[in-house]
């Protein structure tokens, strides 16, 4: 299996992107899954980020249009409040080995 | 043997004396590590975790603090021309809110002590059932940091500082009960409040004036934000905006030398390190919050884990609401305006930069109040504007005077500000300017005052910031029926408040 590379996306990229960033840096492996990049952007700047082909997933903590985008858009909080990010690494191993 | 008195004061003085001094020498990429690092060994962080922590937060510090060189050393003499040349006087530079955040946090006789004295503010407060939100948001403690700093920077007293950061620390806790009926039904946010110290201040105050806007004709204008977001969409990026800014500023310093061929090496210098600026400025920022990462799980934990069979919200950033269409579009509505604003209000000394990238956290917590009109929006957005250019340009010297003892280097070429997040803030308004004690009571006055409607009206309030009337009667009777977890009352007065509202719907 191919490394996947995945696009977080929030307000900022700054704050609760980096919160998910550093959640998925450390637990994707333990599931077994082979991460490649990943990197944070600004909502208004996925769409010229995911038009690049590189990313596979992006994990959104905020709205985004899903039809814009022709990967797969997880969005949750739950990596900020705590609560369920069990299932949604479950979500997000099984969209990306899908 | 009794040590005589007057041995031990001098003792204990040039202990402090040299605490002092030792504190003044190492400076804030060194001593913010060790605090952090000692607070996020207090929160149970592992301790080889604390340490990767504290040594990114320093390593964030120094990043923030070369960009803001090459900020001062390119944009602050090019404003410095334009003054001379063309006679617009803004001497305050917006350096943006994570410049502000930086200071904020640097400030070290306060910035990040902030953090577990709100930490336990927020337990008491929830634990007597006066807030039904954990703030876990630690990073967005900066603006509690930042207000607390301003005071501190005009008064030197601690006390009044602290009471002061954690006035504006109630006031988001009580402004996050208040809207999450409406913002959980907006953006689809189960469990959320929105504590957010610029957001907050921005929508309470754009209530009343949303409230006369709709009763004019704009108040029926409808424009569609996809289409305004699709044809600005890339243009809104910040490095475009950034590039923009910057040859605007570069063409006004060289304007009377535009046929010159080294005029245009310099705008054209200018417009990309505008940019660069705009672009690298939140990567460093990112790096005091990879940092700030393990402190801010482990209070999440020790938080949330005390209370696990109460209804509670988690407090999160403002920036989880910020993908919603309307936002996007009346941020970048608003960036023209508030240019042109700047130039034509009298007394005004903001030059805008950094934080014309800011503005969805303005708009954020205004979508479910103006059901994401964005002709009400960028409407209500402009008159505010008004206050914030005065606010901002008034706070401007504490600001500057705050990134000095925060270690920033700013070349001693002119002011800064931050115009949106948090220098033009109402809230920076009222607890920063006003002298100290009268600050602190009005502050107080009122977040009781909003806390006491709540507790009487809740189904109003919730539809006042936005709420369905279905959406504020669920909430009420999950919230304000029965007896809640603390001591405080969860309704004052009879059990239900819009019973006329009731009255008309059942019709």
């Amino acid at each position: 299996m191919t490394a996947k590379n995945i696009l977080v996306v929030c307000g900022t990229s700054v704050a609760t992107s980096t919160v998910v960033k550093e959640a998925l840096k450390e637990k994707l492996p333990e599931r077994g899954l082979d991460i490649g990049t990943i990197a944070k952007a600004k909502a208004t700047e996925a769409p010229g980020k995911v038009s690049s082909g590189n990313f596979d997933l992006i994990v959104t903590t905020t709205q985004l249009n899903e039809d814009k985008f022709d990967i797969p858009v997880i969005h949750t909080t739950a990596f900020m409040t705590g609560i369920g990010q069990d299932e949604v690494l479950d979500d997000i191993v099984a969209a990306l080995e899908g | 043997m009794a040590v005589p008195e007057v041995f031990l004061q001098s003792g204990v003085s040039s202990l402090l004396n040299s605490i002092n001094s030792v504190i003044q020498s190492l400076g804030v990429s060194v001593l913010l590590p060790i605090i952090i690092f000692l607070i996020a060994l207090a929160f149970r962080v592992d301790v080889l975790k604390a340490a990767r922590s504290s040594i990114l937060i320093g390593i964030g510090f120094i990043g923030i603090n070369l960009v803001i060189g090459l900020f001062s050393e390119n944009i602050s003499p090019l404003a410095q021309q334009m003054v001379e040349v063309t006679g617009i006087t803004l001497p305050a530079v917006d350096v943006g809110w994570p410049a502000a955040a930086a200071i904020a946090f640097g400030i070290a006789e306060l910035g990040v002590w902030m953090i577990p004295l709100f930490v336990v503010m927020n337990l008491v407060l929830f634990a007597i059932g006066f807030t039904y939100t954990l703030n876990v948001d630690i990073w967005n403690y900066w603006h509690f940091a930042f207000i607390g700093g301003l005071v501190y920077m005009s008064t030197n007293n601690w006390l009044y500082s602290v009471a002061v950061g954690l006035t504006l620390g109630l006031f988001v806790l009580v402004a996050a009960d208040w809207t999450q009926p409406a913002v959980e039904e907006t953006f689809d946010t189960p469990g959320i409040s929105i504590p957010h110290g610029t957001s907050a201040p921005y929508a309470v105050a754009a209530i009343p004036i949303h409230w006369a806007v709709d009763k004019t004709p704009l108040g029926n204008i409808e424009a569609d934000p996809d289409a305004i977001q699709d044809r600005f969409g890339i243009l809104g990026e910040p490095i475009f905006v950034g590039l923009a800014i910057g040859l605007v500023i570069g063409i006004a310093a060289y304007s009377n030398a535009l046929f010159v061929a080294e005029s245009w090496y310099a705008i054209l210098t200018a417009g990309i390190s505008f940019a660069a600026v705009m672009h690298i400025l939140p990567m460093m920022v990112g790096i005091l919050m990879e940092g700030l990462t393990p402190l801010s799980e482990s209070i999440r934990n020790y938080m949330t884990s005390r209370f696990e069979d109460r209804d509670m919200a988690i407090g999160l950033d403002s920036a989880i609401l910020i993908g919603h269409e309307s936002v996007i579009a009346s941020s970048l509505l608003i960036v023209p305006i508030a240019i042109v604003m700047s130039i034509i209000l009298p007394g005004n000394d903001v030059l805008w930069g950094i934080d014309l990238a800011t503005f969805p956290f303005f708009f954020a917590l205004m979508v479910p109040i103006m059901n994401g009109n964005i002709v009400k929006m960028v409407v209500t957005g402009t008159i505010l504007l008004v206050p914030l250019h005065y606010i901002s340009s008034a706070v401007a010297p504490l600001l500057t005077q705050a990134a000095g003892s925060a270690g920033f280097d700013l070349g001693g070429r002119g002011l800064i500000t931050s115009p949106v997040a948090d220098a033009g803030s109402p809230a920076t308004g009222i607890l920063a300017l006003i002298p100290a004690p009268v600050a602190l009571a009005v502050g107080l006055v009122i977040v009781l005052g909003i806390w006491v409607a709540l507790r009487m009206w809740p189904q109003r309030m919730y539809m006042v910031a936005g709420a369905s009337e279905e959406k504020a009667r669920e909430t009420v009777e999950r919230r304000h029926t029965g007896k809640g977890g603390g001591l405080l009352p969860n309704k004052i007065g009879s059990t239900v408040d819009a019973s006329g509202a009731e009255g008309r719907s059942d019709d």
